[in-house]
């Protein structure tokens, strides 16, 4: 702005000590007022964009932050069938399933986020960090989404679970805590409990994850 | 361009010039610059037509393309014909796709998927893929035209590096073609998206969390890049992969493609050392000219060749080698990633420098290892030309045994490409070679480290000693 103001002022002597205007000097006037107005046009095109993110976009970028499990939240299967403590998995072996949270109603909530692997181990074999409390009858539930890139663990390596992605390894049996890989924090666990009512055996939630899911903070 | 004597070369008025024999040899050294093609073939009446509108001859045709000894200033021209086919095929299966997630029940001759319910974007390949005639091989020719897309880009950079083209005046296109490189990394990405299998949704989850990593703008990139979460909102991101795949990426290249090519005919190749022209032809030293053959006939005729053989060579891996089979992938579930999953060849580098990051680095080892690496890597690459940066131009190549520094780091650089790729194929290394994951880490690390570093003072050191025993017999003789 400075520059255009000394132009003006420049015209002015001009105007009074000599008669012709240098034609120089009025381009230049004309030039910058020409920047200017395209600047204006530029920002504005530019600021459009902008207004279109400030309207929208942010909103759309929810990951989903639905309620997965409160206390009392039965666990069931991918077809929305309640488990049961005395036979969903056995403790001898490795062995794992995929259980989801109970919608309200009946039927499993199949999502990604609520996607929890049940595990079963001899209850005495865990070990710190994890919730001993939130164990039950040996049955141990953690999230399913890798903290590292937001896979989902799936394989096994020795008693370690092992995400397929990128070789993030959590043991289970100390609260799922990094092993190995690129990972940095542990899969969130899910407090369980047994039934009091029916015949008290049904596998619930006694509350959340205790931890954010996947990459979320 | 005038047709007048050589210049002080400055690399943007130098003439060409064609050594095809005949009566233009009278004419040398460039001092007259028609191509007299019209008068090698006096009675084609398309070509007068044309060129006494467009003067073809004067400007385009008359192009000189340089001896090429090893076949190698062909890479470029092998990449633009992937690319050519890349757009053929591809506006085959857009027309087919249908970029959408809800669940269809899929009526088909895939018997596994028959009668049930999978998303509607991995129906419509499926059509593509069993129901529709070529639709197969129409993919595949796709996905390898791909590949071989960005490996003839990566072969050509490494030739035009290597042999020192990209120096004073030549920047501006190394500049072009590396950001070429990026749209096409960018444009594997999206395209890898479009399936929505099993695979791909893992790949685009991946891609979605790294953006995310960024700080600051991360999450704004990635409304701006995905529209929406992956994959919780996949209805919003796979219609935008789509558009971004088969527009605005493609749209880019071409106008990049073009760019490079103007950028070329205004500034002429480089030409191998002068030793390549022969008796009667401009001086051995004389840069202020280029010596080849023009674009029509000669040159035109190698590269109808060059791109009979490209067909033939992309028609021929779809053929017997199909790659990305979504019927045996399976399509894209929220519950589940597949046991053995993994990048397409070109991302495994990425994939690896993610796999490395020590867990104690925490959310930062995610950005390093995601974007901080191979933005680095790439970042070098793009501004190389100013980092070595003579201050005259020069059009000749080097050989590259006289550039110890710049070869050296070039041969550190595709080693660390190399590693960090095997660093990414790391359970499969584990699993060939018999040890955990946990054994083979340390020596990972090691190698990541270590093998580029190592290359890269062998290959400075013999080359430093090759030129010191030149300089020695040079001083003898």
């Amino acid at each position: 702005m400075s520059k255009r103001t000394t132009d003006t002022d420049t015209e002015a002597d001009t105007d009074t000590d000599a008669p012709d205007i240098p034609q120089s000097d009025d381009e230049l006037t004309r030039r910058n007022m020409a920047k200017l107005l395209a600047g204006i046009g530029g920002a504005a095109a530019i600021g459009s964009f902008g207004v279109d993110y400030a309207a929208g976009l942010p909103g759309s970028l929810d990951t989903g932050s639905e309620t997965l499990y409160v206390e009392g939240t039965r666990l069931v299967d991918r077809d929305g069938n309640p488990l049961t403590a005395a036979d969903a998995l056995s403790t001898d072996e490795f062995d794992k399933m995929d259980v989801f949270p109970e919608k309200e109603g009946g039927g499993a909530l199949v999502t990604k986020r609520a996607t929890t692997l049940l595990l079963r181990f001899p209850e005495d074999e865990y070990e710190a960090p994890t919730n001993i409390e939130g164990t039950a009858k040996g049955y141990v539930a953690y999230s399913k989404v890798c903290t590292h890139e937001g896979c989902l663990v799936a394989g096994e390596q020795g008693s370690e679970l092992r995400c397929p992605c990128h070789g993030s390894l959590y043991d289970p049996t100390k609260g799922a805590s990094v092993t190995g890989g690129p990972a940095s924090r542990a899969l969130p666990q899910l407090p369980l409990g047994i039934a009091d009512d029916e015949d008290g055996t049904l596998l619930l939630a006694t509350g959340p994850f205790e931890g954010p899911i996947g990459t979320e903070e | 361009m005038t047709g007048t004597a050589p210049d002080d070369g400055s690399g943007d008025d130098r003439p060409d010039v064609r050594p095809d024999g005949g009566e233009a040899d009278a004419d040398l050294p460039g001092t007259d610059l028609t191509v007299r093609t019209h008068e090698a073939y006096p009675r084609n009446a398309l070509f007068d037509w044309l060129d006494q509108r467009l003067e073809l001859d004067h400007t385009l045709l008359g192009k000189a393309f340089p001896e090429d000894k090893y076949g190698s200033f062909l890479l470029g021209e092998i990449a633009l014909f992937t690319f050519v086919i890349l757009g053929l095929t591809g506006t085959f299966l857009g027309l087919l796709y249908n970029p959408a997630v809800n669940a269809v029940t899929y009526e088909g001759n895939a018997l596994q998927y028959a009668d049930t319910e999978v998303p509607a974007a991995f129906a419509s390949v499926l059509h593509i893929t069993y129901d529709t005639t070529f639709g197969m091989f129409a993919r595949m020719m796709h996905h390898w035209a791909a590949y071989l897309f960005i490996a003839a880009i990566a072969l050509h950079m490494f030739r035009v590096f290597f042999t020192g083209a990209y120096r004073n005046p030549h920047e501006p296109n190394w500049f072009i073609g590396s950001t070429l490189l990026l749209f096409a990394l960018v444009e594997g990405f999206f395209g890898y998206a479009l399936p929505y299998d099993n695979f791909s949704k893992t790949a685009t989850t991946i891609g979605f969390q790294m953006t995310g990593t960024i700080p600051v703008v991360g999450s704004f990139l990635q409304s701006l890049v995905f529209g929406g979460a992956f994959p919780a909102g996949a209805d919003q991101v796979i219609p935008r992969m789509f558009f971004l795949h088969v527009f605005l990426i493609p749209a880019a290249l071409v106008g990049a493609i073009a760019l490079h090519m103007a950028v070329l005919m205004r500034q002429k190749h480089t030409e191998h050392a002068p030793s390549s022209r022969g008796e009667g032809r401009p001086d051995d030293d004389d840069d202020s000219l280029v010596v080849g053959m023009p674009l029509f006939p000669q040159q035109f005729l190698v590269s109808t060749i060059v791109f009979l053989l490209t067909a033939a060579t992309v028609a021929f891996l779809a053929g017997f080698f199909p790659v990305q089979r979504i019927a045996a992938i399976g399509p894209a579930t929220p519950t589940s990633t597949p046991s053995h999953v993994g990048p397409d060849w070109f991302f495994m580098w990425v994939f690896g420098s993610l796999k490395m990051m020590p867990s104690w680095l925490g959310e930062w080892g995610r950005f390093a290892g995601g974007v901080v690496v191979p933005s680095l890597i790439i970042g070098v690459m793009m501004v190389w030309p100013l980092l070595d940066n003579p201050e005259h131009p020069v059009h000749f190549t080097a050989d590259p045994l006289d550039r110890p520094l710049q070869t050296a780091l070039g041969v550190a650089a595709v080693m660390l490409i190399i590693v960090l790729s095997i660093d990414g194929m790391r359970a499969t290394v584990a699993a060939v070679l018999g040890v955990s994951d946990a054994v083979l880490y340390p020596w990972l690390v090691a190698l990541t480290v270590g093998m580029p570093l190592f290359d890269f003072a062998v290959v400075y050191w013999l080359l430093k000693r090759r030129k010191r025993r030149k300089s020695r017999t040079g001083t003898a003789c």
